[in-house]
């Protein structure tokens, strides 16, 4: 009787335990980020004093992207993550003939609070003009739903998908011209992932939908930044503290072009049109 | 010296041959580049020509260009703006302008845009050819109002180029900037040599018929 006794309570004690525990790791999820505030303003006590400084870009601009380096050990992508979401900014971008060559930058050149000074060197080191930095703040909530209680079964952990997840993204690219220190443009992008798992699986499925954050999150960042590029370039027309040069060696070619063929053809028109008055006369 | 001769009637009657035949000439040197691209290369505009004793290409540079549709545009004004200019100021004149302005032109680069390594394109010479004709035709009072907008508009052109706001309507691969200083240079050599005759021999008051 002591026996059964003991059985049922050690029972009663496992199945509390484990309908009670809706996840083995932090039961209210987890939140990854990577700030480019703290990567570039690092120990700014008060707002950076802007000195009116011109900003000169040389065509076609040499650009680097990199990820920005987040704030402690394992927070955001794997490397490999991050290098398969930035060569698919790189390449959306590789077919405008103002850009030059385009740099991914691993994140190990990229030091936490390493501010411009490491911006700088990293684009020596890269031989790049200006730099793309993709920030990124990723929040995964954790909850379960009724059918959790049913993890006591044992087998219920395995085949009950108890386990509930929501992940949003959000991504910034920031691009950053480097030797005037200026914000040229920039452009987010955002997602949401939603899905259910059991006890067993959800590490996993978590996992997936965190990286699957952050493909949605880049397939809503590259329409938008071609748009900021695009209103970038309306707006140097008028800017007059950013200026477009040549680069040092250039080819320059004379063309006219067709609105040279048009305005000859007009002068062409017009000596024809007053011969034949001429003539008429 | 530069001013031309007076236009003899039997040259008004007779078809243009230069013209036609410089924008023949580019044409073919442009497809001869697609297959052979060392042609171009040895007669393009170099910084380094004159120390290097290569004296051609300050003519020849005007001959070739970066691509096949390079070549029509500016061999299209070429033909039309070099054969108005050769029936209004004779082929003798024409010929002497062109042999005098393209070493000018290629020579005013090397001032004016000091970073450029390269240069090929007709265009110098083709906006040369524009203001001569805009102005012998404004000389002969043919529709000077609408010449003058004509010539305006060229100006306009020109400095929308140097701020950079032309893009997409020419033929310039990528890689490849505009060189609007030609297109200055050019004008300058079209204007100056006529100006002042075009002064003197425009009659007051006469109305267009």
């Amino acid at each position: 009787m002591r026996h059964v006794t003991f059985v049922i309570a050690l029972l009663v004690a496992v199945a509390t335990t484990v309908s009670g525990c809706a996840s083995w790791g932090n039961p209210h999820g987890a939140r990854q980020a990577g700030s480019i505030v703290d990567y570039l303003y690092p120990d700014a006590k008060e707002a950076p004093r802007l000195e009116p400084t011109v900003t000169r870009l040389r065509p076609p601009v040499k650009v680097g992207i990199a990820f920005v380096p987040g704030g402690g050990w394992g927070t955001g992508p794997s490397e490999v993550e991050k290098q398969k979401l930035l060569e698919r900014v790189k390449a959306s971008f590789s077919r405008h003939q103002y850009i030059g060559e385009i740099q991914v930058i691993p994140t190990q050149y990229m030091r936490a609070r390493g501010g411009f000074a490491n911006l700088e060197q990293v684009a020596r080191m890269f031989d790049v003009e200006v730099v793309a930095l993709l920030s990124y703040d990723q929040v995964r909530f954790n909850d379960n739903n009724a059918l959790s209680v049913l993890y006591w079964t044992i087998i219920g952990a395995y085949v009950i998908q108890g386990d509930r997840y929501d992940v949003q993204t959000m991504l910034d690219a920031s691009v950053f011209d480097v030797k005037s220190h200026k914000l040229l443009f920039r452009a987010p992008g955002t997602s949401q992932v939603k899905g259910s798992a059991t006890l067993a699986g959800f590490s996993e499925k978590a996992r997936a939908a965190e990286q699957e954050g952050y493909n949605k999150a880049v397939d809503q960042l590259i329409p938008q930044l071609q748009t900021e590029l695009d209103a970038f370039r309306e707006r140097l027309k008028n800017d007059s503290n950013i200026k477009v040069e040549n680069k040092a060696g250039y080819s320059g070619g004379g063309d006219m072009g067709w609105t040279g063929v048009a305005l000859a053809a007009l002068l062409a028109a017009l000596a024809w049109a007053s011969r034949k008055r001429a003539g008429a006369a | 010296m530069l001013s031309p001769a007076p236009v003899q009637p039997e040259l008004k009657r007779a078809l243009p041959l230069l013209a036609p035949a410089l924008a023949t000439a580019c044409l073919m040197l442009a497809c001869l580049t697609w297959l052979a691209p060392d042609v171009a290369t040895a007669w393009e505009w170099r910084r380094s020509m004159l120390p290097d004793g290569q004296w051609w290409r300050l003519w020849s540079c005007h001959l070739v260009h970066f691509s096949i549709h390079h070549a029509l545009t500016d061999g299209a004004v070429l033909l039309l703006a070099g054969a108005l200019s050769e029936r209004l100021i004779g082929i003798r004149a024409l010929a002497l302008r062109l042999a005098l302005a393209a070493p000018l032109i290629s020579a005013g680069l090397l001032i004016a845009a000091p970073d450029m390594q390269v240069y090929r394109g007709a265009s110098g010479l083709d906006t040369m050819l524009f203001v001569t004709a805009g102005i012998a035709l404004w000389r002969e009072n043919r529709s000077p109002k609408i010449v003058l907008l004509a010539l305006a508009a060229l100006v306009l052109k020109c400095v929308a180029e140097a701020r950079g706001w032309s893009a997409g309507v020419g033929g310039l691969p990528g890689g490849v900037s505009l060189a609007w200083q030609a297109h200055a240079l050019g004008a300058l050599c079209g204007a100056l040599p006529a100006w002042p005759r075009a002064r003197a021999a425009r009659p007051a008051g006469v109305k267009q018929p």
